[in-house]
C-alpha cells in the first residue's frame, strides 16, 4: 500500500481563492495605435410628417480623445421604387433633412440611400419595404427597483439600486402588419420653478429632456399566434431626480428659488422595422451586455447596411431604417418634492418636442 | 451551470506476434456517448433564474483498428496502422430543419423533426490510417517520420482558450460535422556524453477539416439551437519543437522551446460564415514563442533546490478598434478578430526541498518543500474583457473601459509536506 498526502494542494487552493477575491483586475491599456477611420450612417426615413435626417460622421480610434469629424458636403438622395429622388438639405455639419413639404414616405413603398461624399466616394442602401406598423395599445407604469452595476477606472463595481418606476407597453395589431419592432420615446422632465428676482416673484414651467435608460428596445412577433405582445419595458423612470441638471436651466441671480417636480411626459413611438434591422440592433444590444464577461464574450463585428457602390468591401457602421411609425403619449405624475437650489447661470428651459401646453395635462396619472 | 459528457467503452485488443521483431495488434472498440450539452439551475432560492436544460445527446462509435510494427535488422522500425470509425447520432432527440438557401440561424427555422429513441439521426464513417518510420542512424542519433489521420466526433464548444465554467461539449450530427486531422511529422534525435545530455528537434504540419468556429456575436451558451453559431472551417497547425534535457549529474532539467503556427480560416456559403474576409487568422491557440526550463539541483544528500521558468507568447485576442455614435448611444466596432495578442506569458517558480529519513528500507520517508509560485510577482493576464463605465475626462469620456483579469498575480509561496508509507 502506497499512499501519498500533499498538503499543498490545499493550501495552494485556499490562497489561490483569497488573491483572486482582492486584486485580479485592472484597467488595460493595449495600446490600438489604429488608423481606421469608417463612415458611420445614421438614418432613417419614416411616415412621418417630420423631416427625415440622415446624420453621417466618422468613427474615431477606440480611447482617443477627439471628437467624431462630420461628413460635410455630401450629396445625399432618399429614392423610392417609382424613380423618384428626393434630396436632403445639410441643415448642421454632417446632418441631412429632407424638407417639411418635400417628401412624405408611405406605407408598401420601398425606399433607398444614396450618398456622394464630398471625396466622391459614393454609398448606396438596397431598397427596403415600408411595412406597416401596429398601434400601440396602451401604456402602463408599474414600480420597480432598479440594480446597476457602475464600474470606477480601477475595476470596482459597486451596486446601486434605484426605486422608480418602469414603463411598459402593450400592443395589439393585425398578424398581416410587419412582426418586427422598435420603440423610441421622448423622455420629459417636467418641473415648476418659483423664484424672487426681488421686485417679483415668477412662477415658470420648465422641462429637462432625459434619454432613454435603454438603448435599443425592440421585439419580434413572427413567432406568436398573432401580431400582439404584452408587458414590453420601454423605459425606467428613476425615482431620483436630476437636482443639478434641473438647476442648471433657471433663470439668473434670483433671490432664492423653489423648484417643484410636476412629473414625466413621455411620448412612446412604435417603428415597424425590417427583419435585417432588427437583427442589426439586436446584435447591437449583445454587444452592450456581453459586456463584463470574464470569459472572452464573442465578439460581433456588427456593420451597417450602406455600401460603398464600387467597393463592396469596404466597413461602413450604422443604419438607415425605413419604419411607418405610430405614437402614444403617457404623464407620469410625480407629485410635488420640493428642492431647494443654488443660483446658476440662465439658460433657457427645454421644451419638449411638439409639446407646447404650459400646464400640466389633465390626465397626469399616479403610479 | 454544468455541462458533461459521460461514455461507457467495451474493448477487445489482441496480439499476434509472428517474428520476434514484429508485433501485430487487432482490436475493436465500441463506446457509448451521453452529452449533457448544458444545464443551468439557480444557487438557491434567492437566484431569480429559472432552471433550464438542454436536450440529452446520444450517440454510438464503434471501430476496427489495425497496427503492425515491424523492426528491420539494418535498423529500421516501420509501424502502420488503419483504423475504421463508425459514429451513430441517435435519438431520442429533435433536430431543427432550415430554410434552404439561406444561413442557419433562429430566423430561417422551418420544421422541426421528432427522432425516437433507438433512431438513427446522422451517421459518419471514415478510414484513419497512420504510417511511421524511425531510422537509427547510431546508437545514439535516429530519425522518425510520420504521417497520420484521425477523426474525432465529439466537439468542446468554448469561445475562450482558458476552460470556462460556459465550455460545453456536442456530438457530430446534422449540422457539426466530424472533425478530420491530418498531421506530418518529422523528428531528429540525437544523445551525448554517454547519453547524459538527450536532445531532439522535431517538424510537425497539421491540416484540419471542419474545425469549429464561431459566428460574429456567437450566443454559445444554453442555445438550443447552437448549430445556427457554428461554422464548420479549416485549418493548419506547424511548428518546430526544440528539447534538450540533462538526466544525470546534480544538475538534471530540462528546456523545450517550441515555434508553432496554429490558424483557422472560415468561409463558408452566407456572409455570416466569413470571418476576417475568408483569410486564415490565429486561432486562440496560436503561442509563436514558447519556451519551458526545469532544472533541479542537488545540493547534498538532503537538500535540493528546482526552479521552472515558463515563457509563452500572449494568446490571440480581439479589442475594440473605434468608437462610433448609433442613435445617440456609443458603440464600438471590433478589430478583426484575434488581430491583438495579450501581453506575454511569463513566470518562475523556485523551490527548496529537504527529504527526511532517506535510508532505503525506511518504511516511512517524508519531505518537505518550500515553494514560491511566481517569484517575481508578473501579472499574467488571463482575460481581458470590457465593462461599461461612466465617461469621464480620465477615461476619455469612453463608455466601456477595458479590464485585465490576473489570477495569482504576486509571489505565492507555500509548504508542503509528503510523507509515503
Amino acid at each position: 500500500l502506497k499512499v501519498s498526502l500533499k498538503y499543498s494542494i490545499f493550501s495552494g487552493f485556499i490562497g489561490i481563492i483569497i488573491i483572486f477575491l482582492q486584486s485580479c483586475i485592472e484597467p488595460y491599456d493595449p495600446g490600438i495605435s489604429t488608423k481606421s477611420d469608417i463612415i458611420v450612417f445614421d438614418g432613417s426615413v419614416t411616415n412621418d410628417t417630420a423631416p427625415s435626417y440622415v446624420y453621417i460622421q466618422h468613427s474615431i480610434p477606440y480611447g482617443s480623445s477627439g471628437n467624431a469629424v462630420n461628413e460635410s458636403g455630401a450629396l445625399v438622395e432618399i429614392r423610392d421604387d417609382l424613380g423618384n429622388a428626393f434630396s436632403l438639405n445639410e441643415v448642421q455639419p454632417g446632418r441631412y433633412a429632407s424638407n417639411y413639404n418635400g417628401f412624405q414616405a408611405k406605407t408598401g413603398r420601398s425606399y433607398s440611400l444614396h450618398v456622394i461624399t464630398k471625396a466622391g466616394k459614393e454609398y448606396r442602401t438596397d431598397p427596403v419595404l415600408m411595412q406597416d406598423v401596429s398601434d400601440i395599445d396602451s401604456l402602463y407604469v408599474l414600480p420597480k427597483i432598479s440594480e446597476s452595476l457602475k464600474t470606477n477606472l480601477e475595476g470596482q463595481n459597486s451596486l446601486y439600486t434605484d426605486a422608480g418606476y418602469e414603463l411598459y407597453s402593450n400592443v395589439k395589431g393585425n398578424s398581416a402588419n410587419g412582426s418586427y419592432y422598435k420603440f423610441d420615446a421622448s423622455m420629459t422632465l417636467q418641473y415648476t420653478v418659483i423664484y424672487d428676482l426681488g421686485l417679483s416673484k415668477v412662477f415658470s414651467y420648465c422641462w429637462l429632456n432625459k434619454p432613454l435608460t435603454y438603448p435599443f428596445v425592440i421585439t419580434e412577433t413572427h413567432t406568436l399566434q398573432n401580431d400582439a405582445f404584452n408587458g414590453l419595458p420601454i423605459n425606467f423612470y428613476s425615482g431620483t431626480l436630476p437636482t443639478e441638471e434641473l438647476i442648471t436651466n433657471l433663470v439668473k441671480d434670483p433671490k432664492s428659488m423653489r423648484i417643484s417636480s410636476q412629473g414625466w411626459i413621455s411620448r412612446v413611438r412604435i417603428y415597424s422595422i425590417s427583419q435585417d434591422y432588427y437583427a442589426y440592433l439586436n446584435r447591437l444590444s449583445n454587444q452592450i451586455d456581453a459586456q463584463d464577461k470574464l470569459f472572452d464574450p464573442a465578439i460581433d463585428k456588427v456593420a451597417g447596411n450602406v455600401y460603398n457602390v464600387t467597393d463592396r468591401t469596404e466597413t461602413t457602421l450604422g443604419y438607415f431604417s425605413v419604419s411607418a411609425v405610430k405614437r402614444k403619449s403617457i404623464y407620469l405624475y410625480l407629485g410635488t418634492s420640493l428642492l431647494e437650489c443654488k443660483i446658476l447661470p440662465f439658460t433657457p428651459p427645454l421644451v419638449p418636442d411638439g409639446y407646447t401646453i404650459d400646464s400640466p395635462p389633465l390626465n397626469w396619472i399616479k403610479p | 451551470m454544468q455541462s458533461s459528457i459521460n461514455d461507457i467503452s467495451l474493448k477487445l485488443n489482441l496480439n499476434y506476434l509472428p517474428a520476434t521483431n514484429q508485433k501485430i495488434d487487432i482490436g475493436v472498440d465500441f463506446t457509448r456517448y451521453i452529452f449533457n450539452p448544458g444545464k443551468m439551475q439557480p444557487l438557491n432560492s434567492a437566484s431569480d433564474l429559472n432552471t433550464s436544460i438542454l436536450e440529452q445527446q446520444l450517440a454510438n462509435l464503434g471501430s476496427f483498428y489495425l497496427s503492425d510494427e515491424w523492426t528491420l535488422n539494418t535498423g529500421i522500425t516501420i509501424s502502420a496502422g488503419l483504423r475504421y470509425s463508425l459514429f451513430y447520432r441517435m435519438g431520442p432527440s429533435e433536430v431543427h430543419a432550415y430554410e434552404s438557401g439561406k444561413s442557419l440561424s433562429s430566423y430561417t427555422v422551418s420544421d422541426t423533426l421528432n427522432y425516437g429513441k433507438g433512431k438513427v439521426i446522422k451517421t459518419f464513417g471514415g478510414l484513419e490510417p497512420r504510417i511511421g518510420i524511425k531510422i537509427s542512424i547510431s546508437d545514439e542519433s535516429s530519425v522518425k517520420a510520420s504521417y497520420n489521420r484521425s477523426a474525432q466526433y465529439i466537439h468542446l464548444i468554448s469561445n475562450s482558450a482558458a476552460i470556462a465554467p460556459t465550455d460545453m461539449w456536442q456530438a457530430s450530427g446534422t449540422y457539426i460535422k466530424p472533425e478530420i486531422v491530418d498531421q506530418f511529422a518529422l523528428g531528429y534525435y540525437k544523445n551525448f556524453n554517454q547519453n547524459m545530455f538527450e536532445t531532439s528537434i522535431e517538424f510537425y504540419y497539421k491540416s484540419y477539416q471542419n474545425l469549429i468556429d464561431y459566428k460574429n456575436g456567437a450566443s454559445l451558451y444554453m442555445n438550443p439551437l447552437i448549430e445556427t453559431q457554428l461554422i464548420n472551417s479549416k485549418g493548419k497547425a506547424s511548428g518546430a519543437e526544440l528539447l534538450i534535457r540533462k538526466t544525470s549529474g546534480k544538475l538534471t532539467g530540462w528546456a523545450g522551446y517550441t515555434f508553432s503556427s496554429s490558424m483557422i480560416k472560415s468561409n463558408g456559403k452566407y456572409p455570416d460564415e466569413i470571418i476576417n474576409n475568408a483569410a486564415y487568422y490565429p486561432t486562440y491557440y496560436d503561442r509563436p514563442n514558447d519556451l519551458t526550463i526545469a532544472m533541479n539541483y542537488q545540493i547534498s544528500r538532503r537538500w535540493r533546490v528546482s526552479g521552472n521558468f515558463l515563457y509563452y507568447t500572449g494568446r490571440p485576442v480581439t479589442l475594440p478598434s473605434v468608437e462610433y455614435y448609433y442613435n445617440n448611444a456609443q458603440l464600438i466596432y471590433f478589430s478583426d478578430r484575434n488581430e491583438y495578442r495579450m501581453p506575454d506569458y511569463h513566470r518562475l517558480d523556485l523551490s527548496i526541498s529537504f527529504d527526511g529519513n532517506i535510508k532505503k528500507y525506511k518504511r516511512w520517508k517524508s519531505s518537505w518543500t518550500l515553494s514560491v509560485y511566481n517569484v517575481y510577482g508578473r501579472k499574467n493576464v488571463f482575460s481581458i474583457f470590457y465593462q461599461k463605465s461612466e465617461p469621464t475626462a480620465a477615461n476619455n469620456y469612453q463608455l466601456y473601459t477595458l479590464y485585465k483579469l490576473s489570477i495569482i498575480g504576486q509571489p505565492f509561496p507555500s509548504i508542503t509536506y509528503n510523507f509515503e508509507f
